[in-house]
């Protein structure tokens, strides 16, 4: 006979304190790079200009490490209109328009008891009928606009919807993004965006 | 005339039909009406349909988005109320259109990264490898026991999630989320060590790109297996968790791959005879129910295993240069950890001509559709995790 | 001339005229129904009272438990013939049979002497048999079934009322009983006229697959069954009571009851399902008149009026509720709940049809919820009995099946009246049931509004038949709740045990409707089904609503899954009823065996046999 409780209590808090403390940790290239030398860098998908990194684009490949480096903020992620309503708790619906997998392991990652943000107050549900904010992953299918549609519909206002992830907002590596389909209030750059900049992102845009 | 039982996959180009054999380097011409005599075959389409008919029996929905799945499936339940007669499989509505004939190697090799996020490192090894035995590259012996304990690392990543999942289906969900931290903590370590938590733009065509600190990982990677055997035991002394997953969905099916079709006792592994384990004394886990309950013996056995792997190969004997030994024309594959993914490409002037993959999930998406017959419609999300099946491998990779 | 022969001959106008002029009989039958039930409620008032009509040996009365019955079963009676004026208006022999059969329903009730009473029932059965049988087309064997296992509960009564006959020396019913078994026997004979388990099938299989008119079936669920507990309470309240009687009847009652509610929640045909529902709830009646008769053995009066209060509430609420819940099944004459698509009504029918639904789900506070807290709060009482240990193991064994099947009913219902209002295609109004279902409905939400009334006038009259000599009226006020808006409970020593007051539960319904109403009332959103995202293609059967019970219980049930040519179908059985068609087949083998081996046919063997019987009656003659 195992005793759960006591085993798990063993334990102790495994819990960041993040985003009141600093991040314990983060997946290094998922950080959007930053110069540190004047070589030409090579960027297979053209993030990189003279102004900085694109994070609509940059998908976390590493192959700039000649002229780059991880910059390990938690910045990468943008804004675009904050739900100040959604503050005290913040229903998220998962949509997978074509991902490899990763952006919906990284997202679902938030809830384990590294990352707990349901102490912040936001949970994942089951139907958009419930959700605040959609988040959208993957890059964009034919057959999975109109359920993305419908689902964007199907949210009580005011409600958010988050482009999540490199193939989202640009298509990545592998075809055509979303941005131009639907307008998101928050886009969460990375490939896949790492769990400490998506509960970030989560919590600027109910401007917490 | 082939052997029909080793083809392990069928496709159109150009008008023109193909099938792969395992054992064959190349693509055969092919008609729809020999592979039509393998029961299977209709699942290298993607069409995983059984239609039944009867008195109140009407099409029960489940999916493309809903929650309780991880990924966009959709699932048509022939059911007359709680227990499946059958199950039509629609895994088109996330439909992925992977282009890589006639990219250059190393964008196809970000591209291969990405039809499985979760088993990156794998497709990404199958893919180097090969390019690297067809264009007869030699790697060093280093990066060869890189390669493979960051394969096995990723192996145990996977098989935890599994079980967790495995758990959460099953109400066990203090060792889910006990699980859930493991996998995190292995990540967490894997970043650190190698920059991505998902191993993308590790590998490439040669060797790897960037300096992995394997120290660090297997340090982790041992205190996880420990704890997650732990875990495992804990687990087995719960009746409520056996009887849960004990005799549902059930697959004995020959056709399937990896831990599913070893959970139905048969002896196969990729590894056994992949000329990359050579010199690694390696013997596949098998057990006979074919349940659930087997398939998580599987995984909790292999976690083990892998981890005796990892430590064979971070005292490697010999050193240097050398080239990767491959079965004379035997079509390029690994084992993943849902099973094992078959290649058969070719390259013309640095890039690639044509490419065919055959992911485990394309075969035991068949058989999960079969096998969960007679069960019930809450069985649906472990019976699926416990697979391995994941819908981004059935991806069009072309 | 006595008053009384008017309440006698008032059912024979319609029946008069009913070969001739159907429909106008139905008229007929509205007005004198409804008169009946005038005279009834003015009686019970006690504006109005009948002597006795003594004609030889026979005779007819209108006092104590007739009345309060013949107030029930006329109520139910109107709901009969509203529908009727509806339902197949023209066939000239329905007309005929329904009058008869409510004819013999008034008469039992009124009748005061056992072989009248007996006439009676036994018409009653023959005018069931009819009813069941009356259309030629359908398959012969129902209505025998019906009508052998009528006989029965016939021959029961019949042997029962013979004994009583040697036991008190009267023929008049109400005389005192000391012995236990003839009592048992005279229960047993009306008990298997309800038809409760394990005889639910022999009962309401016929009538759910004969063909029986709907207006039948309202007959037979609401009104007969009806008749067939103010059997068993007449002859109750008159005899010894007896513990083992008592315990016996509680137990039989929660069977009746679990089981009723398991085969009512996975019956797919209209009629079966509320058939069903009517063997549980006269599972209910039984389990307190059980309890009726064991606290009359301990003696204590305030206790057993309020039992007794409490089968006449949920008497009341039964026969009213279930009449409009058969109403509902005339909505279309397909039988399967899951293919049917009914007449459109309107929103007041369909929210009689609610109200009927929710009442016999037992929810306050409609009438069956109001009867369902008196049949817990009985068993609550009779559990936290410390003197009386057996009768309170056997009430919290038994309460906890009833509260098993009571929840069972829930979602029965709600199935129920979901999938027969739900789906509707227009037929061009040809069976207008709006009336009838309106009328019922607004019948049973009277009991929740008059409660107070009804609970006053029928605590009046247990009182007289308690023979209590201070009335014990279970109404009281508490705090907001003024009098008479508050129904309590006695426990078995202290004054009060619990209470409820459907009035304060309908107020508080009602203020926090309007008050969500007017608060967010402009603000409605509606939005679409959630399908994964996509189209509705194929919607949930009613089969598939009640098919995870029929996994779960799959023992009870014998459900098994069979693949014939490729299409699948899942079978479910009555256990009962595969018992009994056993028990018929080894009957019929023993019976052609003995058959060939003793009558075969040779004259001496006969002769032998003639001989053989006639010593063996000088035997028992000269002892």
């Amino acid at each position: 006979m195992k005793l759960w409780p006591l085993e798990s209590a063993k334990k102790g808090i495994l819990t960041t304190g993040f985003p009141k403390k600093k991040n314990e940790t983060i997946s290094p290239w998922s950080t959007l790079p930053v110069r540190v030398n004047d070589e030409e860098a090579y960027c297979p998908v053209d993030a990189i200009s003279d102004a900085g990194v694109d994070i609509n684009r940059c998908i976390s490949c590493g192959l700039c490490d000649n002229a780059m480096k991880p910059s390990l903020e938690t910045g990468n992620y943008g804004v675009l209109r904050k739900e100040p309503a959604l503050k005290k708790s913040f229903k998220i619906f998962l949509i997978d328009s074509g991902t490899c997998g990763a952006c919906n392991t990284e997202m679902m990652s938030i809830a384990n008891p590294y990352y707990d943000v349901s102490r912040l107050g936001i949970f994942f549900t089951n139907t958009p009928k419930q959700a605040d904010a959609v988040a959208i992953m993957g890059v964009y299918t034919e057959k999975m606009e109109p359920v993305i549609r419908r689902a964007i519909e199907a949210m009580s206002k005011p409600s958010v919807v988050i482009l999540f992830g490199a193939c989202a907002l640009s298509g990545g590596i592998i075809g055509t993004g979303l941005k131009g389909k639907f307008n998101p209030d928050l886009i969460i750059g990375g490939c896949p965006p790492d769990p400490f900049i998506i509960i970030e992102a989560l919590e600027k845009v109910r401007g917490r | 005339m082939m052997a029909l039982d080793t083809v392990s996959g069928y496709f159109t180009r150009d008008g023109r039909s193909y099938c792969i054999i395992d054992s064959d380097r190349e693509f055969k011409e092919c008609t729809d009406d020999i592979i039509g005599t393998l029961d299977y075959s209709e699942s290298f389409r993607r069409i995983y349909s059984h239609p039944v008919s009867g008195e109140n029996v009407f099409k029960f929905n489940y999916g493309p988005s809903t929650g309780g799945m991880i990924e966009t499936l959709d699932l048509k339940i022939y059911t007359y109320g709680e227990r499946i007669l059958s199950l039509d499989v629609l895994p088109g509505y996330k439909q992925r259109q992977i282009r890589i004939a006639g990219e250059s190697k190393d964008l196809a090799l970000l591209r291969i990264e990405r039809l499985n996020g979760f088993h990156s490192f794998s497709y990404s090894t199958l893919f180097s490898s090969a390019v690297e035995r067809m264009l007869e590259i030699p790697v060093s012996q280093e990066v060869r026991y890189a390669r493979i304990i960051l394969l096995e690392i990723e192996r145990i990543t996977s098989h935890i999630f599994k079980t967790a999942r495995l758990c959460e289906s099953a109400s066990q969900n203090i060792a889910s989320y006990a699980l859930m931290g493991l996998r995190e903590r292995l990540m967490r370590a894997i970043a650190e060590g190698t920059g991505h938590r998902y191993l993308f733009g590790v590998n490439k065509i040669g060797g790897l790109r960037r300096k992995i600190d394997l120290d660090r990982i297997v340090k982790v990677a041992r205190g996880v297996v420990k704890e997650y055997v732990n875990i495992r035991n804990g687990l087995f002394v719960s009746r409520i968790f056996i009887d849960r997953i004990e005799n549902t969905c059930r697959a004995e099916y020959s056709f399937a791959r990896g831990p599913v079709l070893r959970a139905a006792g048969i002896r196969y592994d990729f590894r056994m005879h992949d000329p990359y384990y050579s010199g690694i004394d390696f013997t596949p886990v098998t057990q006979n129910g074919g349940d659930s309950l087997s398939r998580f013996l599987v995984f909790s056995e292999e976690v083990e295993r892998s981890m005796e792997i990892i430590e064979k190969c971070m005292t490697p004997g010999e050193r240097g240069n050398f080239l990767i030994p491959s079965h004379e024309n035997e079509a390029y594959g690994i084992e993943t950890p849902s099973g094992d993914a078959r290649m058969v490409f070719s390259i013309n002037n640095d890039h690639i001509g044509h490419i065919y993959l055959r992911t485990p999930s394309i075969l035991n998406l068949e058989a999960f559709a079969r096998g969960i017959r007679g069960n019930v419609k809450t069985d649906i999300p472990f019976a699926l995790e416990s697979f391995g099946i994941w819908v981004s491998e059935l991806g069009d990779v072309a | 001339m006595n008053s009384i022969i008017f309440l006698f001959v008032l059912p024979l106008i319609p029946l008069a005229i009913s070969f001739t002029f159907p429909k106008l009989s139905y008229y007929l039958g509205v007005i004198s129904t409804a008169t009946l039930a005038a005279i009834s409620l003015v009686d019970l008032s006690g504006y109005l009272s009948f002597s006795t009509l003594t004609f030889h040996y026979f005779s007819i009365g209108f006092q104590g438990l007739s009345v309060i019955f013949e107030f029930i079963v006329a109520v139910t009676e109107i709901v009969v013939y509203v529908f009727s004026i509806y339902y197949m208006p023209e066939d000239r022999r329905l007309a005929f049979f329904i009058s008869i059969a409510v004819f013999t329903v008034n008469s039992v009730i009124i009748s005061r002497n056992v072989i009248l009473f007996l006439m009676f029932w036994e018409s009653m059965s023959i005018s069931g048999y009819l009813l069941i049988g009356y259309k030629n087309r359908i398959k012969s064997y129902p209505p025998f079934v019906f009508f052998a296992f009528g006989e029965l509960s016939t021959v029961f009564l019949t042997v029962g009322f013979a004994a009583y006959f040697f036991a008190t020396g009267s023929l008049q019913i109400g005389a005192f009983v000391s012995n236990p078994y003839i009592t048992l026997i005279i229960l047993l004979g009306f008990i298997f006229k309800m038809g409760i388990v394990p005889l639910q099938m022999v009962e309401w299989l016929p009538i759910a697959h004969g063909n029986a008119p709907t207006s039948g079936s309202i007959l037979f669920s609401a009104s007969m069954t009806t008749v067939a507990l103010y059997g068993m309470l007449v002859f109750a309240t008159s005899s010894a009571p007896d513990i083992i009687l008592g315990v016996l009847l509680i137990v039989f009652g929660s069977f009746s009851l679990l089981f009723g509610s398991i085969f009512a929640v996975s019956s797919e045909n209209s009629k079966m399902l509320p058939a069903y529902s009517t063997v549980e709830n006269s599972g209910a009646m039984i389990m307190m008149v059980g309890l009726f008769i064991s606290w009359r053995l301990y003696d204590n009066l305030p206790l057993y009026s309020f039992i007794l209060l409490g089968i006449l509430i949920y008497a009341t609420a039964h026969a009213w509720s279930k009449s409009t819940a058969f109403v509902i099944s005339g909505i279309s004459l397909d039988p399967d709940i899951n293919s049917r698509r009914g007449v459109r009504i309107g929103k007041f029918s369909k929210f009689s049809a609610a109200v009927a639904a929710i009442s016999l789900m037992g929810l306050l506070p409609l009438g069956g919820g109001i009867g369902e807290w008196f049949l817990l709060e009985s068993l609550f009482i009779s559990a936290s009995s410390n003197q009386h240990v057996l009768l309170a193991v056997v009430a919290i064994l038994s309460g906890s099946l009833a509260s098993l099947g009571a929840g069972i009913s829930i979602p029965t219902f709600t199935k129920y009246f979901s999938f027969m209002t739900g789906k509707s295609v227009d037929e061009g109004g040809k069976r207008r049931i709006g009336v009838p279902l309106s009328i019922g409905g607004t019948i049973v939400l009277g009991i929740s509004l008059f409660i107070p009334f009804l609970v006053y006038v029928y605590s009046v009259s247990v009182s007289q038949i308690t023979l209590n000599k201070h009335s014990l009226i279970f109404l009281s006020s508490l705090k907001g709740i003024p009098y008479p808006f508050l129904i309590y409970s006695v426990s078995q020593t202290t004054a009060t045990f619990g209470f409820i007051s459907p009035l304060f539960i309908m107020m508080f319904i009602a203020t926090a409707a309007l008050a969500t109403f007017s608060i967010g009332g402009r603000q409605r959103r509606s939005i679409p089904v959630w399908n994964g995202g996509i189209d509705q293609e194929d919607e949930m059967s009613s089969f598939a609503y009640a098919n995870v019970l029929r996994i779960i219980l799959s023992k009870v049930y014998l459900s098994r899954e069979e693949k014939t040519g490729g299409e699948y179908h899942e079978r479910t059985f009555d256990i009962f009823w595969i018992m009994i068609v056993d028990f018929a087949l080894i009957i019929r083998k023993f019976s052609s065996r003995f058959g060939k081996v003793v009558m075969n046919g040779s004259i001496n063997r006969y002769i032998a046999y003639i001989i053989v019987a006639f010593l063996s009656v000088l035997i028992i003659v000269s002892f």
